[in-house]
């Protein structure tokens, strides 16, 4: 098995490195992520194979319609308290665009009160079912029963705390209820865990061949994730300021030690400067946002960050 | 929940101690960063006579324990009834610093002159054209406290301030409004660091000083360049005060004669 993984990986990067320019079929892949005892920060670095892909006819604030669709009513509707499915807009300004899926018809698409206000025309898009705690650590055998915890930190402030039992039918429980709960890891999105001992996890998918747009919110802990099935990229070329304040904005990146201290802390300087290194105010250089290593980013506004496509070279 | 068996109870202990242990463990230490050197368009630190404070001097970021005794004290300072001493005496004892460089409270992160672990000094120069005059180098401060953990220092949604003193004089300020840039507040999270950077005492970027976040120092509000905050001195006593002064004098070398 372990022989299996190595030769994976490559394979993978092989059908990456010849097909980057002109993919037309999704590229399939799985990473194997260690980590220590302690307390550390990922993100997923693959998406869910889409359930369907094609061109909006229109859309309004609300919802997204393909004339001449025959989806099953309600198939990517929510289900068990969460969204199943969500939307990504893959052309025109908001390319990269994630909205969850409320419900559908077999021609509409519904999403929450003015998610796609800022879509216009008719951009192509795609359907995919979420990742979720549950799935991506479905029959993990490395994490600690009632002892390890999973947090994820939600748009709207709260922050959602999964503690481990493999016997409950999500793998998780709610650490404050202790009923089965489960959570949405966003594209772009980063989570923690709290483990007693060292493991791995596994995930499985496909590589996103769009951009990705991912919320910054003002005044909340924004952990996200460069989603990169790789090694990572140098923190200067992610386009990961974009969006931020002038000498306001920062952002942090963890150390994979299980400490959870921040091994760069860096100060947004503008577009011409890049990020400085927040004690020194030196050009930051040779700081690599991992693939799929947690980023904190802390915004005076809230913006948010398009990120590239794992095959962007 | 409820507790059925000693299984149960066996299940949750661990989950319990791993919560103690893993809040012992500080590891979500956050960066306190500080721009005080007039990038982002923001204001700098100057004497009363506009001119440089040292390089080495300390800055203090932190937070007043208590906001009716700062007042009192100001007032004091501004009126000439405690002098620059007393009123040092009485804001050191009012306050919390960061980057002490004591557990949770964090370690300042600088370059330049009279940089420590324990203590924010003004340590570097930057070349600024203020006003429309040719650009010069001002002593500035700017870095970060790093490994701050809030809830177990100050603690969470505390007004952070900056305050420095020199040559008997002193100049205080904040950011409590928010506007310009996000205010100047620990975050309720342990993780989110936080930027203090001067340009949030304007009303937007590159806009009009706002003077009830100076809670002592004087402005100039220039219409292009980084805007000035002077360092307040106790004010010299009035004319009106030495003429009241004199005639109680006079009053009192007459009193004398006639009773001679």
């Amino acid at each position: 098995m372990k022989k299996m993984i190595q030769t994976a990986i490559p394979l993978f990067w092989l059908a990456l490195s010849l097909n980057a320019q002109t993919v037309s079929t999704p590229i399939v892949g799985f990473e194997k992520k260690a980590f220590p005892a302690g307390t550390t920060g990922h993100g997923v670095g693959f998406v869910q194979a889409a359930k369907y892909q094609g061109t909006a006819s229109a859309v309004s604030a609300d919802s997204l319609t393909v004339s001449g669709a025959s989806f099953s009513a309600n198939a990517y509707a929510p289900s068990n308290g969460l969204p199943s499915h969500y939307i990504q807009i893959t052309s025109g300004a908001q390319a990269g665009l994630v909205v969850d899926i409320t419900g559908n018809t077999a021609t509409q698409i519904n999403v929450g009160t003015g998610d796609l206000i800022s879509v216009t025309g008719t951009p192509s898009f795609v359907v995919r079912p979420h990742v979720k705690a549950s799935a991506l650590f479905q029959g993990n055998s490395s994490l600690s029963d009632y002892t390890d915890t999973l947090t994820i930190y939600n748009s709207d402030g709260s922050v959602t705390n999964l503690l481990r039992d493999s016997t409950s039918p999500t793998g998780w429980l709610d650490s404050g209820t202790f009923s089965a709960a489960d959570s949405v890891i966003y594209p772009g999105q980063g989570f923690l865990l709290s483990t007693q001992g060292s493991g791995d996890f596994t995930s499985t998918g496909v590589v996103n061949p769009s951009p990705t747009i991912v919320p910054i919110y003002s005044g909340l802990v924004n952990l996200v994730s460069l989603a990169n099935p790789s090694n990572g990229r140098d923190v200067q070329s992610i386009n990961l300021g974009a969006g931020l304040s002038d000498y306001v904005d920062t952002v942090g990146i963890f150390s994979s030690d299980g400490n959870l201290s921040q091994t760069a802390s860096l100060l947004w300087a503008g577009s011409t400067d890049g990020f400085l290194d927040s004690g020194t105010f030196a050009a930051a250089t040779g700081v690599t946002a991992g693939g799929t290593s947690a980023i904190l980013v802390n915004a005076g506004s809230s913006t948010t960050w398009t990120q590239p496509s794992p095959l962007t070279p | 929940m409820k507790i059925q068996s000693k299984l149960d109870i066996m299940k949750i202990i661990p989950a319990i101690l791993l919560g103690i242990l893993l809040a012992g463990k500080n590891a979500n230490a956050a960066t306190v960063t500080l721009v005080g050197n007039g990038a982002g368009g923001g204001p700098i630190f100057v004497t009363s006579g506009l001119t440089n404070i040292d390089l080495g001097t300390r800055i203090r970021v932190g937070t007043f324990l208590d906001l009716s005794a700062l007042t009192t004290t100001i007032s004091a300072f501004k009126s000439g009834s405690s002098d620059y001493s007393a009123t040092l005496l009485s804001l050191n004892n009012n306050f919390a610093d960061l980057g002490t460089n004591v557990s949770n409270y964090g370690n300042v992160v600088q370059t330049g002159t009279g940089v420590s672990s324990s203590q924010v000094v003004f340590n570097t120069t930057a070349n600024l054209a203020i006003n429309g005059a040719t650009a010069a180098s001002y002593n500035v401060f700017n870095g970060n406290i790093s490994n701050v953990t809030y809830s177990a220092s100050i603690g969470a949604s505390k007004n952070l301030y900056i305050w420095t003193a020199f040559n008997n004089e002193i100049a205080i300020v904040r950011n409590a409004n928010g506007t310009g840039t996000a205010n100047w507040f620990t975050p309720t999270s342990d993780l989110s660091g936080v930027t203090l950077n001067l340009s949030g005492l304007q009303a937007s970027a590159g806009g009009a000083l706002e003077t009830s976040e100076i809670l002592l120092g004087n402005t100039y509000d220039y219409a292009s360049g980084s805007d000035l905050i002077a360092l307040q001195a106790v004010p010299e006593p009035s004319s009106a005060s030495l003429l009241a002064l004199g005639g109680v004098l006079l009053v009192a070398i007459r009193s004398k004669k006639k009773a001679v």
